[in-house]
């Protein structure tokens, strides 16, 4: 609307200009704009070419892998599930830079099954039902990114493209977390501290990846996520919180069914009021800078899960957030700024690695146990991050 | 007398014009007056009270106690994130981008890193306070005395070697420009002129290697110049002064052509004067709705740049030729031979269009200026003296406007005519050299500085090749015409 407004401006401002003037001067003008568009276009056909054979071979290959794999979930071989899960992360890695450049929406497609299967790797016990489905998937994506064809969109629809992805992952989310908040009300309201123990990180996790959204609904966010240090009055204290306090600090849950039953009628008012919500690409990409900020300043601080100690999931629930917007965007990073796409995606790859290694099996160690040295090590990777993440903005 | 009464006519159409500007100038601005939003002031204050103190904490080294003041920052973000981001989302990213920056570096307990990112938050903190950000509706609500404050970090980015960011931070105060000047003309014209000559120039400098040291010194002048200006209170004068000093130059450009076109016995030409002076006044008029109602005077910067740019060059063009027609027909038997002849063909249509688009041009001009000011102007005084110095501007231009074109009827025709020729030539050179350095604004013209040419604001004189050389063509064609006159009128009387 507003590019639309002084577009018409400037026409206003060219009446009467000579046709000569006009001529020269709007050629040097817009001449400027095009050059780099055209380079960046240029390089990336020159090495087209040679890509598309190295993404066949690549994928021929990780195929072989996965298959291997598949046979391992069969027979139950939990040795050997771990060392292929291993072997499909590498497999994977040795060639994916190219087909983010070429295919990126069949790049975001495999890059959602091999991360969990990787990570599956690192577990002592293996969820073999879960990982047949997860193989299955891999496979599929497999096969998509074999048929390819290279995008002809251009920036502006590959973003609206990327509103649309990232939307359809807003609205899992939030299926996800009634579901989860559901069970986990169940739990409080029977009195089974053990059972909501183990249901709690579970409810964090899809409302962390999503917060920049959930947090858009007036007090709908306070209701449901305020801290005990954010809120003045603490009689009006409601939400997720008050529940950690009983179930970690008083360890009862006496008189919390009311909190209980308020929480799942604000998450199931929270899942209306986002199926509706109309966001923009500068709102979604703006939400990849704001999760990262978001782990930067309350969750690497110890101050999110202040009871239960569980800041490392909900930090590492922002990050995959964060990286689910990037991987949205990357058609558009492609256009615009490729380098910055192998570099994000090299830091993520990073943080990821560091995060794995604080759980223990499948859980990530409490916050009270990590060391100052472990905090700051995280903390440097996600100032990395954030910075390159800071740079996405140019994309639009 | 028959001829009086047409005139007259004429002269009421154009009061009518006039009246209907100050009109629409007026409702303009009352719907200007609306405030917007902004944050909660106590809470703001508290913060930057919290920020400061987190400075000082941290400046001395006491991370520790640091952590407290930064906690009620944060506890103060988080109730005001939303809020924030519903009205600038780029403003609320900053913030919170800087809060966070700012745990980092306490997680990282690095006290000298601390200070400084804690300085950044204020810096931004600052920023939302004072409304000095592009809302999401591309509105904004700048004050002078932000702007003073962003020229000054620009200075610190040039001082710190960061050429690229002082650049596109450049770019940025030229397009803001608009959101503050009325503030500065109203006040010190040399101030005005100087910063928009300085403008031009700080973007030269940044363009081209090694000039940091002079970048330096515009920008320390620009806030030199500029700081005094801030926080200024106006009368209904200062509102007065604004149409007064924009609309002379157009007066004197649509009142030549008035007498031209009466002296010459043609009363199409004056219609088509007074025709294209009425489209420049609703042009203006419309631009000034669409700039208070729908963009805000930044999004408008660039544009503003190309239409003042664009009318400027062509109506300097145009009235190089009306002076050089005036100084030609200034010859009294010149004159009446060429009346005989042509009767009241004296004008032929072509040039009655023509006549039309300088008015045009010179009301477009000078209007967007008056109408941009004005708006500038706007809720820093009460309405009723806004109101009241308009009106008197107005009807002060009405009066001037009158004793031009009556005395321009009584005088004899050669004094007349020289003096106008003199005057439209002297408009011609102006408009010539601003309309060039409004086009560098908007960045169509390369910005350059040639320090060793002559600068003067008055005469539109910029230090730069590109608005001097048209210049310095003009006055050799001046200068050519008088002197072949000089040599042809003698050899025709011997004749």
């Amino acid at each position: 609307m507003h590019a639309r407004t002084s577009n018409r401006f400037s026409k206003l401002g060219y009446i009467g200009m000579s046709a000569l003037l006009a001529a020269t001067l709007a050629a040097c003008g817009n001449n400027n704009d095009a050059e780099p568009a055209a380079s960046v276009s240029a390089q990336q056909s020159e090495s087209q070419a040679s890509d598309n054979s190295a993404i066949q071979e690549g994928t021929t290959k990780l195929q072989e892998v996965t298959k291997q794999l598949q046979d391992a979930i069969g027979s139950q071989n939990a040795d050997e599930v771990k060392k292929l899960g291993k072997s499909v992360n590498d497999a994977w890695l040795a060639y994916e830079n190219s087909v983010r450049q070429a295919f990126p929406l069949e790049y975001v497609e495999v890059e959602k099954y091999v991360m969990p299967i990787y990570s599956a790797s690192a577990y002592d016990k293996v969820d073999f039902e879960a990982l047949t489905a997860t193989a299955a998937k891999l496979q599929d994506a497999l096969v998509a990114l074999k048929n390819a064809k290279p995008t002809t969109a251009n920036t502006s629809e590959l973003l609206l493209k990327a509103v649309d992805n990232y939307k359809a992952y807003v609205q899992e989310q939030m299926d996800q977390m009634v579901d989860r908040t559901k069970l986990f009300t169940e739990a409080v309201i029977a009195g089974n501290i053990d059972e909501a123990k183990r249901l709690y990180p579970l409810t964090r996790v899809n409302y962390e990846r999503i917060e920049p959204i959930a947090e858009s609904f007036g007090d709908l966010d306070p209701r449901i996520d305020a801290r005990e240090a954010d809120v003045e009055d603490l009689s009006t204290w409601t939400g997720i919180h008050r529940i950690e306090k009983a179930l970690w600090v008083e360890k009862s849950l006496e008189g919390m069914d009311q909190y209980a039953d308020q929480l799942i009628k604000d998450v199931q008012e929270l899942q209306r009021k986002v199926s509706t919500f109309e966001l923009e690409p500068k709102g979604m990409v703006a939400g990849a800078m704001e999760l990262l900020n978001e782990a930067a300043t309350s969750k690497i601080t110890g101050e999110e899960e202040i009871f239960s100690h569980l800041d490392l999931v909900d930090f590492a629930a922002n990050v995959e957030g964060s990286k689910t917007v990037y991987l949205s965007i990357i058609p558009a990073l492609n256009e615009k700024n490729p380098d910055l796409g192998n570099q994000l995606d090299a830091q993520f790859q990073k943080i990821e690695q560091v995060l794995l290694s604080y759980q223990k099996n499948g859980e990530y160690v409490t916050y009270d146990t990590l060391t100052t040295e472990q905090i700051r090590e995280i903390s440097d990777e996600l100032s990395v991050l954030s910075t390159l993440m800071s740079q996405t903005a140019s994309i639009l | 007398m028959l001829y009086g009464g047409r005139g007259l006519r004429l002269h009421r159409l154009l009061l009518t014009i006039l009246f209907a500007t100050l009109l629409s100038i007026t409702s303009l601005l009352t719907v200007q007056g609306k405030t917007y939003a902004e944050p909660a002031e106590q809470d703001m204050n508290s913060v930057l009270a919290a920020t400061e103190q987190l400075i000082q904490q941290l400046d001395s080294g006491q991370l520790e106690q640091g952590k407290e003041s930064f906690s009620a920052i944060k506890k103060w973000w988080n109730a005001n994130k939303t809020e924030a981001k519903q009205q600038s989302l780029d403003m609320a990213l900053e913030i919170d981008s800087k809060i966070a920056s700012l745990s980092l570096a306490f997680v990282g307990k690095d006290v000298k890193l601390a200070a400084t990112q804690a300085s950044d938050l204020r810096f931004s903190l600052q920023m939302y306070e004072e409304g000095a950000f592009v809302m999401n509706d591309g509105k904004t609500n700048l004050s002078l005395g932000t702007y003073v404050m962003k020229l000054r970090q620009t200075g610190d980015l040039i001082e710190r070697g960061e050429l690229e960011k002082a650049r596109t931070e450049t770019k940025l105060l030229q397009r803001q420009w608009l959101s503050v000047e009325g503030d500065v003309v109203s006040q010190s014209q040399s101030a005005y002129s100087d910063s928009e000559r300085d403008l031009v120039m700080l973007d030269a400098y940044l363009s081209s290697e090694g000039k940091q040291a002079e970048a330096s010194i515009i920008v320390d002048r620009m806030v030199q110049s500029l700081s005094p200006l801030i926080d200024a209170q106006y009368s209904w004068w200062d509102a007065a002064l604004i149409p007064l000093r924009e609309g002379i130059e157009a007066l004197l450009v649509v009142g030549t052509l008035l007498m031209f076109a009466k002296k010459s016995n043609s009363r199409p030409a004056q219609k088509w004067v007074v025709g294209g002076t009425m489209a420049g006044v609703v042009l203006c008029i419309a631009v000034g709705f669409a700039v208070s109602l729908l963009l805000s005077s930044s999004a408008f910067g660039r544009n503003n740049a190309l239409i003042n740019g664009w009318t400027g060059v062509f109506a300097s063009l145009m009235l190089l030729y009306v002076s050089y027609w005036l100084h030609r027909n200034s010859d009294v038997k010149r004159w009446n031979q060429l009346i005989k002849t042509k009767s009241d063909k004296a004008i032929s249509g072509g040039k009655m269009l023509s006549l039309s688009l300088i008015a045009f041009f010179a009301i477009t001009r000078e209007g967007l200026e008056t109408v941009i000011f004005l708006i500038g102007m706007a809720g820093k005084m009460p309405a009723m003296s806004l109101v009241g110095g308009i009106a008197a501007g107005f009807g002060i231009l009405i009066v001037v406007g009158f004793a031009i074109i009556k005395g321009g009827n009584r005088l004899p025709i050669r004094p007349v005519f020289l003096i106008s020729s003199l005057i439209v030539f002297y408009l011609c050179f102006k408009f010539m050299g601003s309309g060039i350095h409004s086009l560098q604004m908007a960045g169509i013209i390369p910005s350059s500085v040639d320090d060793y040419l002559p600068e003067k604001a008055s005469f539109s004189l910029y230090p730069s090749w590109y608005s001097t050389l048209p210049q310095l063509v003009f006055l050799l064609a001046g200068f050519t015409v008088i002197v072949l006159q000089r040599i042809r009128p003698t050899a025709q009387i011997k004749v």
